[in-house]
């Protein structure tokens, strides 16, 4: 009887690391606990500069901010608010850019570039439906487009962090319905995501957005089942000295 | 003419060495010999091809892979005046790889005249990669192609920790610069200026042949 209390007790130890350790790397992200190269991978210390003026993000599961990762050579991507130009950690299934451009530039070396140079049905697409993407970046500029009934929604359902429910709310309340714009910035609104998604809430499957202009320290792509984890259409690689 | 009409001279030469038609044959196969000898010489031609200097284009159908890496290198290049200089290139390392036929243009020059070695193999059937290309490596500065990496894809990864292990591991970088990584490659319709290509199998590709073409020709 004791013995088998004894297997119990240590089958349920196991079970508990192995649920602590299985799960996706933002688990570790979200307690804080500090993790040597979350992405999997160290990253070069110059980050790649990621363009597009259209692009549509599916299942956004996680916006963390203050996400600063060690990068290769010692150094780390940078910390802080993304409004002061920290880095976030962004997850999600899938995200179509229209006209990409991945670039990464060496002051009097080179300019790699990788670039998408087309759009909608022949977008480049990083990751796929039901596939898990990671972006650690430092976001420049994007705009959302959420209407503004869905986000007032998401604030009044969902969102108990009473700092971010400010900022959304001052967002909502530059224009009525009516009058709000379509896109609205996501920098300042980026610390409300998160917690809106931390309380459990949920943005739409689909979430339109321009204006991207993100430095990327690091993503990692899985797509899962045989699918393409990145895909370029229409690509092409181009080095040149600089 | 009739023979029987024919001097005893010209009977004896028309016997004798045809120089003009030896000439005319011999001329071609020289250059040909030339400019294989010194593709074997630069860069021994069953390893690696290898172009210090002028372009080569490359054209092919696809490339299917397992292991595709992505880093940025210095390559040695000559210039006019007879030195050489380091200029970046993307250096592309691939695992186990099949490519669906093949064609390099080198256009260069032979004796002050305007030539293309091209270096062709593989079947007209669009549906086979017929080609084995295991631990391939390209030094490119263009590529246009259709892109698509599946498994684990990784993007900005230290470039000296990208690896290909059928290539022994690093791809020799440009130091704490762009890496790429992924589990396979699907690349389709690609057209790239390479600087150098080394496909460890080259002569076993099929219908393999090399031809000198005069001008500047691409695939």
């Amino acid at each position: 009887m004791r013995a088998c209390r004894a297997l119990l007790c240590a089958l349920a130890a196991a079970a508990l690391v192995a649920t602590a350790v299985g799960p996706s790397r933002l688990a570790g992200a979200v307690t804080g606990a500090p993790t040597a190269t979350p992405a999997g991978f160290l990253p070069a210390p110059i980050p790649v500069t990621v363009t597009a003026p259209t692009l549509r993000i599916r299942d956004l599961v996680a916006v963390l901010v203050d996400q600063p990762i060690a990068l290769a050579g010692g150094g780390r991507s940078p910390g802080g608010p993304p409004s002061a130009g920290g880095t976030v950690l962004l997850g999600f299934a899938r995200i179509d850019l229209d006209r990409a451009r991945i670039a990464q530039s060496r002051a009097g070396e080179f300019t790699l570039a990788i670039t998408n140079a087309a759009a909608a049905d022949r977008a480049a697409v990083i990751g796929g439906v039901g596939g898990e993407v990671e972006l650690w970046g430092v976001v420049n500029t994007l705009d959302i487009c959420l209407p503004a009934s869905t986000l007032r929604d998401l604030v009044l359902r969902n969102l108990g962090d009473a700092a971010a429910r400010r900022i959304v709310a001052g967002l909502l309340a530059d224009g009525a319905d009516s009058k709000a714009p379509p896109c609205t910035a996501a920098k300042p609104l980026l610390p409300a995501l998160a917690a809106l998604i931390r309380q459990g809430g949920k943005l739409p499957a689909l979430v339109r957005a321009r204006d991207l202009d993100i430095e990327v320290y690091a993503l990692r792509a899985n797509a899962g089942s045989g699918a393409l984890s990145l895909s370029l259409p229409a690509g092409r690689l181009l080095v040149t000295p600089r | 003419m009739s023979a029987a009409g024919a001097s005893a001279s010209e009977v004896q030469a028309s016997y004798g060495t045809r120089w003009r038609v030896v000439a005319f044959a011999l001329i071609p196969t020289a250059l040909l010999l030339a400019v294989v000898g010194s593709a074997v010489a630069a860069g021994a031609l069953a390893v690696s091809f290898a172009s210090a200097s002028g372009t080569v284009s490359l054209r092919t159908a696809g490339l299917n892979a397992e292991d595709f890496a992505v880093a940025v290198a210095s390559v040695s290049v000559a210039d006019v005046e007879g030195g050489s200089s380091e200029v970046p290139h993307a250096r592309i390392g691939v695992g186990p790889a099949r490519i669906n036929g093949l064609c390099l243009a080198h256009q260069t020059s032979m004796l002050g005249l305007a030539v293309t070695l091209l270096i062709e193999g593989g079947d007209s059937d669009p549906s086979t990669f017929e080609i084995r290309a295991d631990a391939l490596t390209l030094d490119v500065r263009d590529v246009r192609a259709e892109i698509g990496a599946g498994g684990e894809v990784q993007v900005n990864k230290n470039g000296g920790d990208v690896a290909v292990a059928a290539l022994g591991g690093s791809l020799d970088p440009t130091a704490r610069s762009f890496g790429l990584q992924a589990s396979t490659a699907r690349l389709s319709d690609i057209n790239a200026i390479v600087r150098n290509i080394a496909i460890p199998d080259l002569l076993s590709v099929p219908n393999f042949r090399i031809t000198v073409a005069p001008g500047s020709r691409t695939c």
